[in-house]
């Protein structure tokens, strides 16, 4: 089977340049690329692009970050165990208040 | 040797579903296991954000608040091994959020320079020439080919994050090789970028961008 080239679109040239396509339309493009000379030079422009995009949107942010998501995560876990505390606090109040109004109960009858 | 050691320290790497289990199973007390989360996880998030909100005090916000909610919804996340496309669809949204705040993008920086990592000497120029078309290039297109190119996610997780179909994913990816083809062409040409500077500085549309 033979590839055309407007079958030869620039997502999958690019997959193509970083080899992340099946073998067989690997094949199938490669083959057709080595002989068409316009869709050969457009993979070339791809490949480029895919490369140097690789470099070009790299970055790491300043070591101060690390810093300010622990900070703010530390005060979501302390949140959290407040919350959790209330929660036992409260469930503790309601188990409390049962028991009384069942002793209530039991005593006047 | 080296590589074995390195394959054997991979194998050993727990995965990112380990880490969150380890997390909601200590209720997020397992501070180190979200730690690694974090180192794995932030220069990709930050270079992400940064490529969307081309502003490194921005993108820091947006990693900070990705980590925070991640923190905060520990619990509601389902480990099934998407992580990855889980954490971008948050920085995704946020990023989204905060161009939404500002109201305009960010006024267009002469290339795409500040917050990125200098390349080396052999690359520089041509480095420096491609950052200034990602600039001028709309943002649908600049985060698409951040998670496909730099972050190399698959088509299917690229649907996920921006809920749009795979094949939506593919032709945005072609229209945005072509429209830096041209770009590239131009500025080797020495006609410059001026086309391109109005669409760039356009306000932020969302009109896809419903999480």
């Amino acid at each position: 089977m033979t590839i055309k080239c407007d079958e030869l679109s620039n997502d999958l040239l690019m997959d193509v340049a970083g080899r992340l396509v099946e073998p067989e339309v690997l094949d199938q493009v490669t083959t057709h690329l080595s002989g068409c000379l316009s869709c050969g030079e457009r993979y070339l422009e791809v490949k480029q692009i895919r490369e140097t995009t690789q470099i070009a949107l790299r970055a790491m942010p300043a070591p101060a970050l690390d810093a300010r998501v622990i900070e703010v995560t530390g005060k979501v876990m302390a949140l959290k165990r407040k919350t959790s505390r209330r929660r036992i606090v409260a469930w503790i109040l309601v188990a409390a208040i049962a028991a009384a109004a069942v002793l209530a109960w039991a005593l006047r009858s | 040797m080296l590589l074995v050691a390195l394959e054997n320290e991979q194998a050993r790497a727990p995965s990112d579903d380990d880490l969150i289990r380890r997390c909601q199973k200590h209720e997020a007390e397992d501070r180190e296991a979200f730690l690694t989360l974090y180192e794995r996880y932030k220069g990709r998030i930050y270079s992400f954000a940064l490529t969307l909100l081309r502003n490194p005090a921005d993108a820091e916000d947006a990693v900070q608040e990705t980590f925070r909610y991640i923190f905060t919804k520990l619990n509601a996340y389902k480990p099934q091994g998407k992580f990855k496309s889980f954490i971008f669809k948050i920085a995704h949204s946020i990023s989204i959020d905060i161009i939404r705040k500002r109201g305009r993008q960010a006024p267009l920086p002469e290339s795409f320079e500040q917050g990125f990592e200098t390349a080396e000497k052999d690359r520089a120029a041509e480095v420096e020439r491609l950052r200034a078309c990602y600039a001028r290039l709309p943002r649908v297109y600049r985060e698409i080919m951040a998670m496909r190119v730099a972050d190399e996610l698959a088509y299917e997780e690229i649907a996920e994050v921006l809920g749009v179909p795979v094949g939506t994913v593919k032709s945005r990816i072609h229209h945005a090789v072509e429209l830096l083809r041209e770009m590239l062409k131009s500025v080797k040409k020495g006609a410059g970028l001026a086309p391109w500077e109005a669409a760039a500085d356009e306000p932020d549309s969302g009109e896809d961008d419903k999480p």
